[in-house]
């Protein structure tokens, strides 16, 4: 029987790290928990004598783990070229007790072109606060003034949202 | 062919149908009452002044007119008729009678005396607004009535029913 | 002997729970752990929206005259209409459901939204414009005049003669 020394039992350990894949600075994620496909915020009331009322999506829900090993955040930003009406974005926490630690920020417009605006910040590296679900609160808002999509055509957006080390 | 045809019309009538419905983009009404009620009004122009002062022997003074007063009316009622009276008779053997010219459609009761029981002066009037008809006063006196110190008459003028 | 040490090696170590790592889903990019994105695709529409909603009814009464001349006409301005329109070039038409009786007329006038263009008209069963080249506006408690006129034909009409005033927005 072969003697086992120090080199075999490291090796042993080595080959077996490897092959369960469990390397300590594990993947960051970020994903669409539901829905996440394209959607239309549609403006079409208003009561008489007052501005069109808004429209609004809460139907995507996102889910984060932050596994920087640093603080982390959250930005928003979109590419919508001719941009016309008005849309915002609120990230909505609605559970924060020990996951989904951070400072959600407050709506924030979404402008064509806009530098990437955080959307939440302070996640913490550790967890369970490091992780959490949030849902992405779509508002567009119309004036009278601004024309409608008949005359302008539709303003179509592609938002994305970043999770990165702060 | 036919059939074809048919169905051309059809969608010929739809589109004009659909043109129409489509051009009103949004309405709303509410209702609009217009009341007329009834309207009689009399104004009359001027202040007459009568002075008997004269006669031909062997006759009774002569008469006094005055037509320089006038009046305006408007009434949109039918069948109504302007009286007259005084506030105060005249002295024994005195008296003051108008001749109100009537207004179109209506008509006039002619030298009517004036006391203070309401006589007709106009009848008939209706649907009817015009001004500047004349009121023709005379003042006669018998030479038994003496003379009568002036006196100052106040003439009431009303549309009535 | 290497299989026991394997054995004894993966037991030894942690497992990952499904919260730690679920699947990965087409849609998540890992950036070289610096940072992960999600894009989503919003369209934001606005239709044609156009209203209109007038606030009371309304009674005029014709009482009086002027000796010598005809019923004075009466004016009142008490109704109002809230407006909202999102497009351009819009107009304002009115009508009645019915003509009033002869030697009645019914005026309106209203006050204009925005730039518009506002022409009091005698009101019947064709419709006439109003107000005209506005759009893009919205107007709350805009005033209606009505002006209400009868000849001295017209015999005393007890409660008075109703009748339905529509106002409808439309392309100029």
């Amino acid at each position: 029987m072969m003697r086992l020394n120090a080199f075999h039992i490291l090796t042993a350990l080595f080959v077996t790290i490897l092959l369960s894949g469990s390397l300590p600075a594990g993947a960051q994620e970020l994903r669409f928990n539901s829905g996440g496909g394209p959607i239309t915020l549609d403006i079409l009331s208003a009561a008489a004598g007052s501005e069109p009322v808004d429209a609004t999506d809460n139907s995507t829900e996102i889910y984060w783990d932050a596994n920087f090993g640093v603080p982390s955040k959250m930005t928003v930003s979109t590419m919508a070229p001719g941009q016309n009406f008005n849309l915002f974005l609120l990230l909505s926490v609605p559970d924060q007790g020990a996951a989904a630690q951070g400072v959600v920020q407050p709506e924030i417009q979404l402008i064509d072109g806009m530098l990437d605006t955080d959307l939440m910040t302070g996640i913490p590296s550790t967890l369970p606060g490091r992780q959490g679900f949030g849902i992405l609160e779509y508002r567009a808002s119309a004036t009278v003034s601004d024309g409608t999509s008949t005359e302008l055509g539709d303003d179509s957006h592609i938002v994305t949202i970043t999770l990165l080390a702060q | 062919m036919q059939k074809l045809k048919a169905a051309a019309v059809a969608l010929v009538l739809f589109a004009g149908f659909s043109n129409a419905a489509m051009a009103q983009l949004a309405t709303d009404n509410h209702t609009v009452t217009v009341e007329v009620a009834a309207i009689s009004e009399i104004a009359i122009t001027g202040n007459a002044t009568l002075t008997i002062n004269s006669a031909t022997a062997g006759s009774n003074p002569d008469n006094a007119t005055d037509s320089s007063t006038s009046y305006a009316v408007t009434t949109n009622e039918s069948g109504v008729k302007i009286t007259a009276a005084t506030d105060v008779n005249m002295a024994s053997g005195v008296t003051l009678s108008v001749n109100a010219a009537a207004p179109t459609g209506a008509t006039s009761a002619g030298a009517t005396t004036l006391s203070t029981t309401a006589a007709d002066v106009v009848t008939g009037l209706g649907g009817v607004s015009e001004a500047g008809m004349s009121l023709g006063y005379t003042l006669a006196a018998t030479a038994a009535a003496g003379q009568v110190a002036s006196t100052a008459v106040t003439v009431t003028y009303t549309i009535t029913n | 002997m290497w299989v026991a040490l394997f054995l004894m090696s993966a037991a030894l170590l942690p497992s990952r729970s499904a919260a730690q790592n679920p699947p990965p889903l087409p849609d998540a990019i890992g950036l070289a752990g610096a940072a992960v994105s999600l894009s989503q695709s919003v369209t934001v529409s606005v239709q044609d929206i156009n209203e209109l909603a007038i606030s009371s009814d309304v009674l005029l009464t014709i009482t009086s005259a002027t000796p010598g001349s005809g019923p004075q006409a009466v004016i009142d301005g008490t109704a109002t209409y809230n407006l909202t329109t999102n497009g351009s070039n819009k107009k304002i038409v009115g009508s009645l459901d019915s003509n009033f009786a002869a030697g009645i007329t019914l005026k309106s006038l209203l006050q204009a939204p925005g730039a518009g263009t506002s022409t009091e008209q005698a009101l019947s069963d064709v419709a006439v414009d109003l107000v005209t080249g506005f759009g893009q506006v919205t107007g709350t408690d805009l005033t209606i005049t009505y002006t209400a006129e009868a000849t001295i034909d017209v015999a005393p009409n007890g409660s008075g003669e109703s009748r339905i005033v529509t106002l409808t927005l439309m392309d100029n």
